[in-house]
């Protein structure tokens, strides 16, 4: 199966119609749950207005979270099986996910501040997900300065691998440690502790992360293959020149 | 004290995060227009061109 739809030929003609559907899915669910987020939830007993920060902080957080885990997996397949779209994937991926846990980092100290009265602190879960944040960065750097794209799909394909020890420890960091930040409110036994007027909000929210990342890989996808063929083009016309 | 300013935090949040998603929104459709535009332009040229043997 990965074979059929991995063809850089396919995917082209695939993600042609998956594009606009996206784009679209994302708008209509964003203007959603915004509305949601802002009309139709109450605010919370404790922390009243702010609250509402929730709605864009903990979705960037499960989607820069996600994101990782699909260029790991993607990565895999790099080594495993060296597979070329795999690495395009992965590349066209990582500047999506640094700006969703760019966006998670300053939004939860913009919310740290009216709730806890500090802007940032270094306990486990803050720290994991700067430190994810950091993998972000380094992965863009390997993949975008190392000339040979050989060499920098190949590392960075070890590195993003390597960075997935990364992921259960931000999950359980506040389970494993005593942090300041909250433990689990959705996913834990006993089901959700949060109220399901928050719940829609927050899952609407969710999805449009979710449509607005997989709009954004298409597109960046397309882009790097269609760079990869214009340095095809161009290497066969710097030779042709140098053979004549 | 912070509860009177609940509203600029939440302000402050939102056009953050909203104008970080625009910013790389638009980073990434003009990337894809402007190589895309590379790309047909240099297809054109390579047709164009089209010789038994390479004038050059």
């Amino acid at each position: 199966m990965i074979e059929k739809y991995a063809n850089p030929n396919r995917f082209q003609t695939l993600s042609k119609h998956l594009i606009p559907l996206f784009g679209i899915l994302s708008l209509i669910a964003f203007t959603v749950g915004l509305y949601i987020a802002f009309f139709a939830s109450p605010p919370d007993y404790q922390q009243k207005e702010t609250v509402r920060i929730m709605y864009i902080h903990v979705p960037a957080a499960w989607m820069s979270m996600s994101i990782f885990f699909w260029m790991g997996i993607s990565s895999f397949l790099v080594i495993w099986r060296r597979h070329h779209l795999a690495n395009i994937a992965a590349k066209s991926m990582a500047p999506i996910g640094a700006v969703l846990a760019f966006i998670c980092l300053v939004t939860g100290a913009l919310w740290g501040k009216p709730t806890w009265g500090t802007y940032w602190i270094w306990d486990a879960r803050l720290t994991s997900m700067l430190l994810l944040f950091f993998l972000y960065i380094g992965y863009i750097l390997i993949q975008y300065t190392t000339e040979d794209h050989f060499k920098a799909s190949k590392i960075s394909a070890i590195f993003a691998s390597v960075g997935l020890i990364n992921l259960p420890i931000i999950k359980f960091s506040v389970e494993w440690w005593n942090t300041l930040h909250q433990g689990p409110s959705i996913i834990r036994a006993g089901g959700p502790s949060i109220h399901e007027t928050m719940l829609w909000p927050l899952f609407t929210m969710a999805f449009a992360y979710l449509c607005l990342t997989v709009f954004l890989t298409l597109i960046n996808m397309r882009t790097e293959l269609l760079q990869q063929k214009i340095e095809g083009m161009l290497r066969r016309k710097v030779s042709e020149a140098t053979h004549a | 004290m912070l509860e009177e300013y609940q509203f600029l935090f939440i302000a402050l949040s939102y056009l953050v995060a909203f104008g970080a998603l625009f910013t790389l929104t638009a980073a990434c459709i003009v990337r894809y227009r402007k190589t895309h535009k590379i790309f047909t332009h240099l297809r054109q040229d390579i047709c164009q061109n089209l010789h038994p043997k390479n004038p050059i």
